[in-house]
């Protein structure tokens, strides 16, 4: 789904936190002032970062529901453990998910959203698998998000077959400057039944 | 007088507009797969592209595709926004497979209600925005089903969908 979606249209970003610390720097021209604007201009970056993106997702398997928000993932970033639900074969998955741009100030332009559940090997693997195969649902938007912009996304499907799966939404796309990075959230779903 | 003809013409021109614009809004694709469970080689498709309501049920033909109850399949859709003027707040892109009494049936099936699988997304439409989604699922009864992917809320006095026919033995 992704891959059809980049020969689509190519995807691109802002890049303008890094430009427009470079700018002020070279206004001022005062080593001391210089050295303390980088500093600054990383620190502030990094938190504007860290902050660009909220998601809230949420699944459902029969009465049984689990929650998970936004995580980074960068070069060096650690996953956290993600939360496990249960369900059983034939129970109806609801999922939700809202993304959310938090800063008041940032548009971020051309945004894809990618979501899928895909079955894992096992519970808590840590690599993503590919999506070649084992795929239950996938979805993907691309959207400009302005400051305090939203997306929305629900989806509910049947899994038809046993196994641990992978419920993960992601952006592509937002990761600005050169310690930019992508968000996304994640939870397991653990399918009993016949197999 | 010459002037006030002018402005007549470009003012009927400009009221048609929305007219001739009909049916440039949205490029969707819809398709049905039938797929090998254990290999997930696709066996047999169907697919169908963008129409629009009004009128009700659209103006061209519904492809019909015939499956077996539990049959694995797979619904993928995507839609391009060709609306090249602006930005659209708040448009929602929903698909659903739903039971149909009929084949052909043209009201649109209520998405509050239970479907085989169903789903939307609301997203802010700039030119050229694109939404899809691929969905696995199996129908465990006969009957006459419908997948239908449509648009809502696009400040248009139309709105796009596509739509297959299933009848399931």
């Amino acid at each position: 789904m992704v891959k059809m979606f980049a020969r689509i249209g190519s995807m691109q970003h802002d890049d303008w936190i890094r430009m427009r610390s470079e700018d002020n720097v070279a206004k001022r021209g005062w080593n001391l002032v210089r050295t303390l604007a980088i500093c600054l201009a990383i620190s502030a970056s990094s938190r504007i970062r860290a902050d660009h993106f909220a998601i809230d997702l949420k699944v459902q398997a029969g009465k049984e529901s689990k929650t998970a928000q936004a995580e980074t993932a960068a070069l060096g970033s650690k996953a956290k453990k993600r939360g496990v639900l249960h369900a059983r074969v034939g129970d109806r998955v609801i999922v939700k998910w809202t993304m959310t741009n938090k800063d008041a100030k940032t548009a971020v332009k051309n945004v894809l959203i990618h979501f899928f559940a895909v079955k894992l090997g096992e519970i808590g693997q840590k690599t993503t698998p590919k999506l070649d195969k084992g795929v239950v649902a996938e979805s993907a938007l691309v959207m400009d998000f302005n400051p305090k912009d939203k997306t929305h996304g629900e989806l509910s499907f049947v899994i038809d077959r046993a196994g641990p799966y992978l419920i993960r939404v992601e952006t592509i796309g937002a990761a600005i400057g050169d310690a930019g990075h992508e968000h996304f959230a994640a939870l397991d779903l653990l399918v009993k039944g016949d197999e | 007088m010459k002037n006030l003809k002018r402005i007549l013409f470009a003012v009927m021109i400009l009221a048609a507009f929305p007219l001739f614009s009909r049916g440039e809004h949205a490029d969707i694709v819809l398709k049905v797969f039938r797929i090998d469970p254990d290999s997930g080689l696709t066996r047999d498709e169907a697919i169908a592209y963008s129409d629009q309501e009004p009128p009700s049920g659209g103006v061209k033909a519904r492809p019909l595709f015939k499956v077996k109850a539990k049959d694995s399949l797979v619904l993928q859709f995507i839609l391009i926004n060709t609306y090249p003027h602006g930005v659209n707040k708040d448009v929602t892109v929903r698909y659903c497979v739903a039971r149909r009494e009929k084949v052909k049936q043209k009201d649109v099936p209520d998405f509050r209600g239970d479907m085989i699988t169903k789903g939307e997304f609301k997203l802010n439409f700039k030119p050229k925005t694109r939404v899809g989604a691929r969905v696995a699922f199996t129908i465990p009864e006969p009957g006459i089903y419908m997948l239908r992917v449509d648009t809502l809320n696009t400040a248009s006095d139309h709105e796009h969908f596509s739509a297959i026919d299933l009848q399931v033995e």
